[in-house]
């Protein structure tokens, strides 16, 4: 009996160093791509406008083309020979008739204006003539190569373009939005098969997916001030022809036998580009907004209650207009009307989004295809999107995710939004696509790192 | 009768082994104790009571000391977060513990015992991926430190013949140590930052024993909460050169290379209650009830002396949650000289699922261990074997969306030295 209880202790203490003192470490330590994944990005293809095409910092350049977000995906599923209509540095973008391609951050605060409250950043846009190299007119494209690439380029994304020009924009001149990026997208006047808008040339190459991220532009085009530089829409795309086009859209993606994911249109009113200039007159040694002798802030000349003064307007703004005679520079002339949207037309844009998206819900899921829901994405950057310790924002600059223009994302909002299509893409089709590793990107995204960065092309 | 005890043990066990770790708490303050599990409340009767419940100091005659160490292996590892892959798998530096205690009690007259006590009851460290090869939860933590040394000094009062009670003062002090990465989001630049601090604080414990019966005893330890007030730390920002002078100085204007700064945590109260019972003459058992109570640790807030990204306070939510473990031992004496002991715990977690991050990786514990004690030339001699598994923690709802499962395991082994002069 005495030995029995003895051996019960020790066959315990036995069995508890049996269990194994040491963690057991798993055998798969990363996703790897099936050849099922492998196959649904064998032939990925991409139609849309700004975002698809990797437009950022108010151009379209190779440095950004590389991390949008198509590019990302197509590197998340190694699809092989994905090529782009890659543009040299600077880049082309609405800056380009006057000379310049794509913005840079000069400084985060003008080191002129010292005595700022809020920091008042100092962006430049990057003039053609600092690029002898980089020929805008007649070749923008970072090589022969890439122009002449002899097959459709995988991602033909147009900035500037509404969703109807996806089925029918041939070139600038024919097409709805007279975007002059179609024609270095499409390529049509070298096109020995014709003249082929982005669907038909998406559908000869025979896609395995096509991502369909349209209908932004349709009220972006008429939101943005555009200049005298782009042609402004005069009204969003009416939801009428909206619903029309669109679902023919779809039934032509489809006509491909490609697997097809579509997006929905972001609010765009909550871009900074609508938020950043605030209707007061902004006293340019604070970067605060100006206090007349009463203590009040003074409204800027030509802004209604309610109205948005868009992000051109600061510059505007600094030049004396919007502001009375007698108050720092002003010329006691309104802001001009193009860089302001008043009530009525945000109301208009507003009712566009809603419309625009409800018909794209409706039409995808009567055709079983999943919406990578963007408004949803773009909304929760507001109270910020999480990511392994950071946090995403809607912040101009400071928030990450969106570029110096105020609209576009960066490269690391299209890393965001590259993994949003991806979940989608993985919870649609049962895949396990890995998503892009953001901590990873921000390290490569350091500037003393971004000379070495790698992309899968 | 053994075979009885097994039974109710074992339902004990499978009863409790689908609900519950406990914070940064270390219970393993003697080799004794620890071998049976830390059920000591009740049936304490060494100087390692100060620790266990100060109560059982009036069972000591003399002069006696206690000395030990223990070593405690941890691992642990991350698989996630689910935004990078859900099968990325990142395992922690591998950490090493000493957790040492020293014990020195005195019996004044028969009804009054004083004593001393150094120990550590609180700790923990963690360290994620190297300079060389960060990690994907830099921006979370890097390397995570906390020490603390508590002083304990108590007197115990044996009030009538099987009442004893007993209160003691404790000054606590503590060491911290805090890394991560910081991103500069407007150029993109990862950089350092590091806290350190000492601090210290003030607290109290209580205990009672009580014999109601012949071979029945019942103890209650109370262990009061202590504010740590770390004043004088040092942050420290540390950015590579990005070879652009401008950016450098733009991050040299929103992070200072070093700034003071403060913060203050408040340390849990524990109440424990333990029942011992005297089978045979040679066959004793004891369980015990032990609350930590973590909800004191809600926020953690450093107030920086310089703005640092242009704030002068950082405030992470912790919101842990009271926890508590169930604790039983079994001892047994072999001869006169030698007794034999095994223990299981099951300790449950104080982080709730939004809150773990990776400087606590912790979750329910499940704590097995054994030991032996032996008497030799006067000298007692305490050893103990401990192993500390601990449930995969699947976490799916993280306040900063970093789910993933977290996965640890820890060993323990250490020994105390006792004389009675």
């Amino acid at each position: 009996m005495k030995y029995l209880k003895y051996s019960f202790i020790f066959i315990i203490s036995g069995l508890i160093l049996l269990t194994g003192c040491n963690l057991q470490e798993p055998e798969i330590r990363e996703t790897t791509l099936s050849n099922n994944e492998k196959l649904l990005f064998s032939r990925l293809m991409a139609v849309g406008d700004n975002i698809v095409a990797g437009y950022q910092n108010a151009a379209l350049t190779e440095k950004h083309q590389k991390r949008g977000f198509v590019a990302l995906l197509a590197q998340q599923g190694q699809t092989p020979d994905f090529m782009q209509p890659l543009l040299g540095y600077p880049g082309l973008g609405s800056e380009s008739y006057s000379g310049y391609g794509t913005l840079e951050l000069r400084y985060l605060d003008n080191p002129n204006t010292p005595n700022t409250v809020n920091p008042d950043p100092q962006i430049y846009a990057v003039p053609f003539a600092d690029y002898p190299d980089f020929d805008p007119v007649s070749m923008p494209y970072v090589s022969e190569e890439v122009m002449t690439y002899p097959l459709p380029y995988n991602n033909l994304g147009i900035p500037g373009i509404v969703m109807e020009d996806i089925l029918s924009g041939k070139t600038k001149l024919k097409s709805k939005s007279h975007s002059g990026m179609i024609d270095l997208v499409l390529r049509n006047s070298a096109n020995p098969l014709g003249e082929l808008p982005a669907f038909q040339q998406a559908k000869l190459f025979v896609p395995s997916l096509m991502i369909c991220w349209a209908g932004m532009y349709d009220v972006l085009g008429y939101a943005q001030y555009t200049g005298n530089a782009q042609i402004k829409l005069s009204a969003p795309t009416s939801a009428e022809r909206f619903q029309e086009k669109y679902a023919a859209l779809m039934d032509s993606l489809l006509s491909t036998n490609a697997v097809v994911v579509a997006g929905n249109v972001p609010d765009i009113l909550d871009m900074p580009y609508f938020n950043l200039v605030p209707s007061v007159v902004i006293d340019t040694v604070t970067n605060a907004p100006y206090l007349n002798d009463q203590g009040n802030p003074v409204p800027l000349l030509g802004v209604e209650e309610g109205s948005r003064v868009l992000f051109p307007g600061k510059n505007a703004e600094k030049a004396g207009y919007g502001i009375p005679e007698g108050i720092l520079n002003g010329n006691g002339q309104d802001i001009p009307a193009d860089m302001v949207l008043d009530t009525s037309e945000i109301a208009l844009v507003r009712e566009a989004i809603e419309n625009y998206n409800a018909i794209i819900d409706t039409v995808c899921s009567n055709r079983h295809i999943p919406v990578v829901d963007m408004y949803s994405m773009f909304k929760e950057l507001k109270t910020g999107i999480s990511e392994s310790g950071m946090v995403f924002t809607d912040a101009y600059i400071s928030g990450g995710f969106y570029s110096l223009d105020g609209i576009h994302p960066s490269d690391l909002g299209n890393a965001l939004i590259a993994n949003e299509w991806l979940r989608t893409i993985n919870d649609s089709f049962r895949a396990t696509i890995p998503y892009v590793n953001i901590p990873q990107l921000m390290s490569d995204l350091q500037p003393m790192n971004t000379d070495t960065l790698t992309t899968n092309q | 009768m053994l075979k009885k005890i097994t039974v109710v043990i074992f339902i004990l066990l499978l009863s409790l082994a689908q609900s519950f770790s406990s914070g940064f708490a270390i219970y393993e303050q003697n080799a004794k104790a620890t071998a049976l599990g830390g059920a000591q409340i009740a049936g304490v009767h060494s100087p390692s009571a100060i620790f266990y419940n100060p109560a059982g100091l009036s069972d000591v005659q003399g002069l006696q000391i206690s000395l030990g160490t223990t070593v405690i292996n941890t691992s642990f590892a991350f698989t996630g977060p689910e935004t990078v892959d859900p099968w990325h798998y990142t395992r922690a530096q591998d950490g090493q513990f000493f957790p040492s205690h020293f014990y020195a009690a005195y019996s004044v007259n028969e009804w009054l015992v004083a004593g001393i006590g150094v120990y550590s009851p609180f700790g923990m460290g963690s360290t994620w991926g190297t300079d060389d090869n960060p990690w994907v939860g830099r921006e979370l933590g890097t390397n995570t430190q906390l020490q603390t040394l508590f002083y304990n000094m108590v007197i115990s009062y044996r009030l009538i013949e099987n009442l004893s009670l007993a209160v003691g003062v404790m000054y606590a002090q503590a060491n911290v140590t805090m890394d991560k990465s910081v991103y500069f989001t407007p150029r993109n630049v990862y950089g350092n930052s590091s806290l350190q601090a000492d601090g210290g604080g003030y607290g109290f414990n209580l205990g009672i024993q009580f014999q109601p019966l012949q071979g029945v005893r019942l103890g209650i330890n109370y262990r009061s909460n202590v504010l740590l007030d770390f004043k004088d730390g040092t942050a420290t920002f540390r950015f590579p050169s990005t070879n652009d002078a401008v950016i450098d100085q733009e991050i040299a204007g929103y992070f200072p290379a070093t700034t003071g700064a403060s913060s203050s945590i408040k340390l849990p109260y524990v109440f424990g209650v333990g029942l011992s019972y005297v089978f045979t003459e040679n066959l004793r058992a004891e369980a015990d009830y032990v609350l930590t109570a973590w909800n004191s640790y809600d926020k953690l807030t450093i107030d920086f002396d310089q703005p640092v990204a242009g704030e002068t306070q950082s405030e992470v939510k912790r919101n842990y949650e009271d926890s508590y473990s169930l604790r039983f031992g079994l001892e047994y004496q072999v001869q006169p000289d030698l007794e034999v002991r095994a223990g299981y715990a099951w300790d449950r977690h104080a982080v709730p699922e939004a809150y773990v991050e990776p400087s606590l990786p912790e979750g329910d514990r499940h704590i097995y261990s054994a030991g032996i004690g032996y008497r030799l030339f006067g000298l007692q001699l305490d050893g103990f074997y401990q192993i500390i598994l601990q449930e995969d923690r699947k976490i799916t709802h993280s306040a900063q969306n970093f789910n993933g499962t977290y996965s640890g395991l820890a060993t323990a082994y250490g020994m105390s030295v006792g004389y009675s002069f």
